[in-house]
């Protein structure tokens, strides 16, 4: 008796979030320029997207900061996360602690202190500060989804590895690195969907000799909505979708996963 | 005395001289003095939290004595690292690598050995063959059960060709059946193997079933090393004779040499060399009492339980409560006659204890 009610809540609550996207996809093939009136479908608004060149450019800064910063991220967060592993169980908690704090603080103290910060040091605003930028908050993403992962190697197995004559090196090749590569997988991806996804950091962080997506549909929103800001919308809610997607996927395909799903 | 940790030695495989470690200040082992032979398996027996893991720690290399030293062959191995000593450890949760099946856990040292495939191979097929788990190299470890991950642990470190294996309560985990039978397995490998094992348990039946020498362990001191016939029937102190099987322990007088009181009653007893007319414990078993129409001490039977092959009962001698086995059917509530031979009294005093010790 109470599932039908439920299905219509949760029904309901998919349509709410969900509409507004859906709406945005569907004009994104309008042939009309005006929002609101339907005149037919057409591709165009995706052709005039790939032939605009500030829309290159931006995801240009898009995807070349998000790749970047994915990698150092994912490098940095992985020895971090080998480092809390063999810390000891009190300072394991305070560091976890602390790394909540760039994912729940607001993206807009973040942005400032951030940009605060490369001020105060005389940094040249661009590429290079909005990349470090995003490599401080996809680390604390990185470490947050490989430690659980972590978690769950029974320290003995360092100590039985040691036994058997393995170094540090081998013990973090053989016996750890395997055991959390769908962490450091899914983290990767998790960091990276972060970085195309952010928009207030960069913002402040990215001065304006660089403009990423989500800054060049803002600058282009306030200039009054052309349809091709609906096809670039949804082409990136597309990809983040797929990149969700996959990192649920990698979490499912573990079997013994009691963390549930990390995202979406 | 200072050690000379350079002095080669002709006694056991190996030894541990006043070795003392504290953790946060608190002493967990004090003046721990042993030796193991070749071939010989070995026990460290004692209540949970007492400190025998701490030890196996430092012989396996893990932890570092405070002071003393531990040889092996004669030499000081303190501060080398594990994998230099020539010992292997099983460890208490086994600590399988679940990423990898049974052959690649029990391939692992010898590939960091840079053996070649073909020896690797041979090997881990042996090793196989000593635990009982032939054609098991492809599964992987999440598939096995207790018993045989237990198995493949010790088939992990057997292969590495130890003088010493060391075992922290490896058969904690199982159940009762298989545990019994894990315990002859363990025995036969060892005797095949040829290696010498030192074993940590807090179960005394198994220490008792499997070992040539147990050393009791309490609060960090040892309280008897002995063969497993001794520690059972000659306890040197109330620690060991409590821990170590259901014991009674009875309130007594010494009143001279051969001759002991207790319950009202007088005994002959082969003890000697106690204080005359002093306080004394007096140790009997509960299958070492002899019951039936006559005997010194009359009891009243509190309650009778059948427990396998033989019976146990709560008697009431005095205001004392005995624990007494028979394979003779009591029922409860009925009065008996008690009576013990010389041979199966046994006289403790706290004072006589600590000298032997
Ligand atoms: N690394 C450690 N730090 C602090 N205390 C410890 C440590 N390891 C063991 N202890 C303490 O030492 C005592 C003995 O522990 P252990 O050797 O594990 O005993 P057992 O194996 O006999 O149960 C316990 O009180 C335990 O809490
Ligand atoms: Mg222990």
């Amino acid at each position: 008796m109470v599932k039908p009610l439920k299905r219509i809540l949760i029904g309901g609550l998919l349509l709410f979030l969900y509409l507004p996207i859906i709406v945005l996809a569907l004009y994104s093939f309008n042939a009309s320029e005006y929002l609101g009136r339907w005149e037919g479908f057409s591709l165009k608004w995706y052709g005039a997207l790939f032939s605009n060149a500030e829309i290159a450019e931006a995801l240009y800064y898009t995807l070349g900061v998000a790749l970047l910063a994915t990698i150092i991220a994912t490098a940095i967060g992985v020895l971090a996360s080998i480092g809390l592993f063999y810390s000891k169980a009190k300072i394991k908690k305070h560091v976890m602690t602390a790394n909540y704090l760039p994912i729940v603080n607001p993206d807009l103290i973040t942005g400032i202190s951030l940009m605060m910060f490369f001020v105060f040091f005389r940094a040249r605003f661009g590429f290079s500060t909005m990349l470090l930028a995003h490599i401080i908050f996809d680390v604390a993403y990185v470490i947050v989804v490989v430690m659980p992962k972590m978690m769950q190697i029974d320290f003995a197995q360092v100590e039985a590895a040691m036994d058997l004559g393995a170094n540090q090196w081998v013990i973090i090749g053989r016996v750890i690195l395997p055991q959390i590569k769908q962490g450091v997988l899914a983290g990767a991806l998790l960091a990276f969907t972060m970085s195309i996804d952010d928009f207030v950091i960069s913002f402040f962080t990215a001065g304006n000799r660089a403009t990423n997506l989500s800054i060049a549909i803002y600058s282009m929103a306030r200039r009054g909505i052309k349809p091709y800001v609906n096809a670039l919308a949804t082409l990136m809610f597309v990809g983040i979708i797929l990149l969700i997607f996959f990192i649920n996927r990698i979490n499912d395909s573990k079997k013994d996963n009691e963390n549930g799903r990390l995202i979406g | 005395m200072i050690e000379q940790p350079t002095e080669a030695r002709q006694e056991g495989l190996v030894e541990l001289h006043d070795i003392s470690k504290a953790f946060d200040g608190k002493p967990i082992l004090k003046d721990i003095n042993f030796s193991v032979d070749k071939n010989q398996f070995l026990t460290i027996l004692g209540p949970s939290g007492c400190g025998k893991t701490t030890l196996l720690r430092m012989i396996g290399g893990f932890e570092e004595p405070d002071s003393g030293t531990i040889f092996l062959n004669g030499k000081c191995i303190n501060g080398v690292s594990p994998h230099d000593r020539n010992i292997n450890t099983v460890f208490q949760k086994y600590s399988l690598f679940p990423h990898m099946n049974v052959y690649d856990n029990i391939a692992f040292g010898l590939k960091l050995k840079k053996q070649s495939a073909k020896t690797i191979n041979k090997k881990v097929k042996d090793a196989l063959k000593l635990v009982s788990l032939s054609g098991f190299e492809k599964r992987s470890i999440e598939a096995l059960s207790g018993g045989e991950q237990q198995r493949v642990a010790i088939a992990r470190a057997l292969v590495m060709h130890p003088q010493v294996l060391l075992l922290d309560e490896p058969l904690s985990a199982l159940d009762r059946r298989l545990r019994l039978d894990m315990q002859r397995e363990l025995k036969e490998i060892q005797v095949k193997a040829g290696i010498t094992f030192i074993y940590v348990t807090h179960d005394q039946e198994e220490a008792l079933t499997m070992s040539d020498k147990v050393i009791v362990l309490n609060n960090g001191a040892i309280q008897q090393i002995d063969t497993p016939d001794n520690i059972y029937n000659e306890p040197v102190n109330l620690f060991v004779a409590d821990f170590v099987g259901t014991n009674n322990i009875i309130d007594g007088r010494f009143i001279e040499d051969h001759r002991v009181s207790f319950l009202g009653a007088e005994f002959e007893c082969d003890d000697v060399g106690f204080v005359k007319n002093s306080r004394v414990h007096v140790i009997i078993r509960p299958e070492d009492f002899i019951l039936g129409e006559g005997g010194k001490l009359s009891g009243h039977i509190r309650s009778a339980a059948f427990k396998g092959m033989v019976n146990e009962l709560v008697v009431l001698v005095e205001d004392t409560e005995l624990i007494v086995r028979t394979t003779t059917h009591y029922v409860a509530g009925t009065d008996v006659f008690l009576d013990v031979i010389p041979f199966n009294i046994h006289v403790l005093t706290e004072e006589k204890a600590d000298e032997k010790v």
